[in-house]
């Protein structure tokens, strides 16, 4: 079978500065990635060339087949940054169903359902400064999720909040994307998070940003916070934090 | 005591502190009527002539008025086009920032022999005070929208029309409603000054024939008229700001 995302010798040059050389990653339909990796080593840059707001300067993207630019038209895209893209005059439900005010994409999913099913249905006529960090980042996933887009981004989703609020929407998001299987990328500084929600994580060493190593994660799903606990756990965090001192010493 | 009602008493106490001062001013100054009337004698001068007075000064509103308009019309489309087309915005700012920086004292007279005493030389007096502060605030609005909100936009293909009213635009209300504050009371202080020059009609024109015929009463009452007008303006445009940023108080 064809892979969701493939990308093929990906390399993307800002003047003189090589931000992403030569990358190459195949990723399966429904497979949840996370990108780690030293500060400055693309991470974010190999997203947004995922997402079609940056086009690579050499090598090849295609998300389900097609170019992410044709994606984007068709939709298929969902994204979610660290900063919650929520426009602040506009309640929680307004927001979430802006999504499919602009894409007007017939969708199984509605504004209202979706919130309730995040826990927020008391919420929905609530501005985005009335919600706490992590509630305002629980209405971007369902306004980034409404429109049932087969393709998943995000960047750092959960960088803002406190580790108790990060731990809730790691177990939150995972059980979000059981009932929505989704392909997903997920770029994050933190290695727990990364090992907590991935099929895969993927380790990208620095200047130029290219993918330096890979660590299969098969834990069951649901996975609960619990599993942090225990030593299999434990030993997959130390794995990736191995890996990651090596490429951050080279 | 509510924050709101502590405003009101704050206004009300203003409003019956005025004629107390002033007639103690009169009183312990012991300046001549001529120079100095009272309260009573500037108030039965305003009753006694009332229609004069509500005549003059909606002719001074209406031009404030029209100029106004054309000042947001003008200034609106400008900088929605300042914000599509920057390279506009290179080529036209030098101009606007000259136009915004000659005295209108100056320019007026120039208006008045190139069109006569028409209505006009006065709408563009007004439209030339006040179009600057419209349309840096609304530039800085428009730019000011989320970077992140736009790229979410981008990403879910919306049309440059669904960015604009969803995105842009409710980023630039708070700072176009911010330049009404200070412009819409400009537009009738413009106005007023304008009709210094040429008019027969209007508050300036009250105020010139009253110098001239040293009558201090309808001076004063001129200056009650116009605070009030300023102050009503200034009220409304609070008003207004309140019910359109209502979501900021939610």
């Amino acid at each position: 079978m064809q892979p969701a995302i493939q990308l093929r010798d990906l390399s993307k040059t800002f003047g003189e500065i090589e931000a992403l050389k030569e990358i190459d990653l195949d990723i399966h339909e429904g497979e949840f990635i996370a990108l780690i990796g030293p500060s400055g080593c693309g991470k974010t840059t190999l997203l947004r060339h995922v997402l079609s707001l940056e086009t690579a300067s050499s090598g090849e993207i295609l998300v389900g087949g097609e170019t992410p630019e044709r994606v984007r038209r068709e939709h298929k895209l969902g994204i979610v940054f660290q900063h919650a893209a929520l426009v602040p005059s506009r309640t929680s439900l307004q927001n979430v169903q802006m999504t499919l005010d602009i894409t007007r994409v017939k969708s199984p999913l509605t504004p209202g359902g979706l919130l309730d099913e995040f826990g927020l249905g008391e919420f929905r006529d609530h501005y985005p400064h009335q919600l706490s960090g992590g509630m305002q980042q629980r209405v971007n996933i369902a306004a980034a999720m409404v429109h049932n887009p087969p393709f998943l981004m995000m960047d750092e989703p959960f960088g803002a909040l406190d580790e108790m609020t990060r731990e809730f929407m790691c177990e939150f998001l995972g059980e979000v994307l059981l009932d929505n299987p989704k392909t997903t990328i997920l770029v994050t500084h933190s290695i727990d998070e990364a090992v907590m929600l991935a099929d895969r994580v993927v380790i990208l060493a620095p200047r130029p940003g290219r993918s330096s190593a890979f660590v299969d994660v098969d834990f069951p799903r649901p996975r609960r916070r619990e599993i942090k606990t225990k030593s299999a756990f434990a030993e997959k965090v130390l794995e990736v934090r191995r890996l990651l001192y090596e490429v951050e010493a080279l | 005591m509510t924050s709101i009602a502590r405003e009101r008493l704050g206004y009300v106490l203003m409003i019956v502190s005025v004629p107390i001062i002033w007639q103690l001013t009169v009183s312990l100054s012991g300046l001549q009527a001529f120079i100095l009337p009272g309260p009573g004698i500037v108030f039965r001068t305003l009753g006694n002539e009332w229609s004069n007075f509500l005549y003059h000064t909606g002719v001074t509103m209406y031009g404030a008025l029209v100029g106004y308009a054309f000042a947001n019309l003008f200034a609106i489309s400008v900088a929605i086009l300042f914000v599509y087309l920057p390279s506009v915005q290179t080529f036209l700012m030098p101009w606007f920032i000259v136009i915004k920086n000659i005295p209108f004292v100056v320019i007026a007279p120039i208006l008045v022999i190139t069109l006569g005493t028409t209505n006009l030389p006065k709408f563009i007096v007004v439209f030339l005070v006040t179009f600057f502060p419209v349309l840096a605030n609304v530039v800085t609005g428009l730019r000011a929208a989320d970077q992140v909100l736009l790229d979410r936009m981008h990403v879910l293909n919306a049309s440059r029309w669904q960015v604009f009213w969803k995105v842009r635009w409710p980023s630039a209300v708070p700072y176009y409603m911010a330049a009404h504050e200070v412009a819409f009371t400009g537009s009738i202080i413009a106005a007023i000054v304008a009709e210094f020059f040429f008019s027969r009609t209007g508050l300036g024109y009250l105020i010139v024939t009253a110098m001239e015929g040293y009558r201090a009463d309808i001076l004063y009452g001129v200056t009650l008229i116009a605070a009030v007008l300023g102050l009503s303006n200034y009220l409304l445009v609070v008003w207004l700001r309140k019910r359109l940023l209502r979501w900021q108080d939610a």
